[in-house]
Formats: C-alpha cells, sequence, structure tokens
C-alpha cells in the first residue's frame, strides 16, 4: 500500500481532478511559500502552548498553576487547525509525493499519537489532577508521562515535517 | 568577497555538511525546531500581555524563558554551520539580512519585556508601567517580529539567487 506504485491510484487520479488542485497547480508559485509560512507559524503556536504547557507539568516554572496557563492550549488547538488545512492543500498539491514518503508517513502517525495522547489527558482523571493543582506544586507521574509523550511527539511532528524533502519518493507521477 | 566566499566553499567542514549524508537535515532540522521554541515561547509570553492566560502572573512566564535562551543558543550553533555550508547563497539574499534584523529585534523586546515588565514591582504595574512601557505595544510588536522571522526564515528556501559561487538558484 505505502510503495509507490509508477502509476497514479484511483484516489491519486481523484485528487488530481480536483479545483484544488488545479487551482494550486496554477498557483503554485507564491501559494506555497505562502502556505509554508503559514504552516511553520501554526506548529510554533503549538509548541509556544501545548508545549509550555507540557514543561510545566514536567516541573518547570513550577510557580505557575497549570489551571491558569490551560488559557493558552487553545491558541495552540487553533495553530493545530491551521497547520491541517494547510496540510490538506500541500496534499492535494503533490499527493503521491507525500503518501509514498516514509518521513510524511511517521509525522501522520505522531500526530495521531499526539492526539490520542491529547484525548486520553483530558478523559482520565489526569487532567483533573492537573488542574487542582496549586502554584509550586509538583504534577502527578501519570500526567507527567502523558505532558513528555506530548512533547516528545509534537517534536517529533516537526522533525519528521521538516525531513519530507530529503526522503521524497523517487517518480513523479 | 567572492573570493572569501569561494574558500569558505571548499573548506572541509563546509564540503562535509553540504555532502549529501545526515549532517545537513540534522542541522536543518535543529535549527528549525530551535526556532519554532523561540518564536513559540515569545509568543506565549505577547499573549499573556496581550491579555491571554491573565490568572497567571505575568512575571512567572520569566520561568520559560531558559526554553528561549536554550533554543536561541542552538540556533546560533546551527545557524552558524549552515551559514558556513551556504555563506554565498545567505550572503547574496536580501532576505536573509531581513531575517536577522528580526531576529535581533525579537531578542532585544524579549529582554526589555523582561526587565521592564516581568520584573517590574508589584507597586508598579499598573499606573507607571503604562507611563514607561505599554506592555500591549511591546507584545504585538514582539509577536510581529518572531512571526516575521519564521516567515523570513521559510522564504529563504525560496528566495536565493545563488546556491554557491558561481552556481545559481533554481529559480
Amino acid at each position: 500500500m505505502f510503495t509507490e506504485p509508477l502509476y497514479a491510484q484511483p484516489w491519486e487520479q481523484w485528487i488530481r481532478a480536483s479545483a484544488l488542485h488545479h487551482f494550486i497547480s496554477a498557483h503554485g508559485q507564491w501559494l506555497w511559500p505562502a502556505l509554508q509560512s503559514i504552516h511553520y507559524l501554526g506548529f510554533s503556536l503549538l509548541l509556544g502552548t501545548v508545549g509550555l504547557f507540557d514543561l510545566r507539568v514536567l516541573g518547570m516554572a513550577r510557580q505557575i498553576a497549570p489551571a491558569k496557563l490551560h488559557r493558552l492550549i487553545p491558541i495552540g488547538v487553533a495553530g493545530l487547525a491551521v497547520n491541517l488545512s494547510t496540510g490538506i492543500v500541500f496534499f492535494f498539491g503533490f499527493p503521491e509525493q507525500y503518501f509514498y514518503n516514509p518521513s510524511f508517513q511517521l509525522l501522520v502517525t505522531f500526530v495521531m499519537i499526539g492526539c490520542a495522547n491529547a484525548a486520553l489527558f483530558y478523559v482520565t482523571p489526569a487532567y483533573g489532577g492537573v488542574k487542582r493543582l496549586a502554584p509550586g506544586d509538583d504534577a502527578p507521574l501519570r500526567a507527567k508521562i502523558i505532558a513528555g509523550t506530548s512533547l516528545s511527539c509534537w517534536i517529533a511532528v516537526l522533525v519528521c515535517g521538516r525531513l519530507i524533502t530529503f526522503f521524497r519518493p523517487p517518480v513523479f507521477h | 568577497m567572492e573570493a572569501f566566499f569561494g574558500w569558505l566553499e571548499h573548506t572541509g567542514l563546509s564540503q562535509f555538511i553540504r555532502g549529501g549524508s545526515f549532517a545537513f537535515p540534522l542541522i536543518l532540522t535543529a535549527h528549525v525546531l530551535g526556532a519554532g521554541l523561540i518564536a513559540g515561547t515569545g509568543a506565549a509570553v505577547a499573549f499573556r500581555l496581550l491579555g491571554v492566560a491573565r490568572g497567571v502572573p505575568a512575571a512567572l512566564f520569566e520561568g520559560f524563558y531558559p526554553v528561549l535562551w536554550g533554543a536561541l543558543a542552538l540556533n546560533i550553533a546551527s545557524g552558524l554551520l549552515l551559514l558556513d555550508a551556504y555563506p554565498y547563497k545567505a550572503f547574496t539574499n536580501p532576505v536573509f539580512y531581513v531575517k536577522l534584523s528580526l531576529v535581533a529585534s525579537g531578542v532585544y523586546l524579549a529582554v526589555k519585556i523582561r526587565d521592564g515588565i516581568l520584573r517590574a514591582p508589584v507597586w508598579q504595574t499598573a499606573t507607571h508601567q503604562a507611563a514607561v512601557m505599554n506592555p500591549r505595544a511591546l507584545a504585538t510588536l514582539s509577536l510581529t517580529c518572531w512571526a516575521g522571522a519564521l516567515i523570513a526564515g521559510r522564504l529563504l528556501a525560496y528566495t536565493y539567487t545563488w546556491l554557491l559561487v558561481g552556481v545559481p538558484g533554481g529559480f
């Protein structure tokens, strides 16, 4: 499934026939650099909000009450949404260059682990435990494991994203 | 100048970084991660000054400054290595100077915000501070600098005219 065939598969032909693909092909020269820049901004928002929250749970800037710092999280979620949208545009531009790219496959895997990990944080008592922490309090181990996983996942996403260029599949359809 | 860059491009380290091994992707990735951390941390402080997460005393955000300084150190080191690999490419691109200026302004603002606002005595925060420094203006400027630095950095890949001395870029 992930080995690149010589010719475009039906799903790829469907993307290549879409209006979005044609729009990107026609305007790629300015659209691509612009969206790449926005994609990078969105990611840094995630690092600066979710990443800093994770660091607090892990023990940095301990005088901050995590419940208050949590107000930053919606900005990170917005960054993630921006990146999902711009990411879809990239995928529609060069579908086979992403789908058959090992670095992109890993990126998607880490995004899914990161999101599942975040869901785990909110549905388990971990979130309630962190919310109750007063300034200076140490977070429970369970929350620290989730925060460490979160931080590692999002950094892995950035690394895989940057490395996509270096793992391009050989055939351009 | 061309002679100097040409010489630099022929040194062992420069050739090694460009040589198609793990070196270039590794250094580039470290640089991108560092920039994300610097801009992200700077943005978080700016959001606080603009009114997000008001429940956190602004002074406590200084606790995250080590992230900013650590990432800045990583990026000076990785940036110098990238510059050693492609000096002519960077120095012949005007966008590179824009990026450096934005980074320098961002760092200056980060220090100014720390010393003037985060470290201001509590009795100053309302009246005195508003007169001496405008937290919202500094935060907006800081956000602009970091966003601009990331954009300019990302655009370096699309705006260079020379790859190496005597080797034009593919645009």
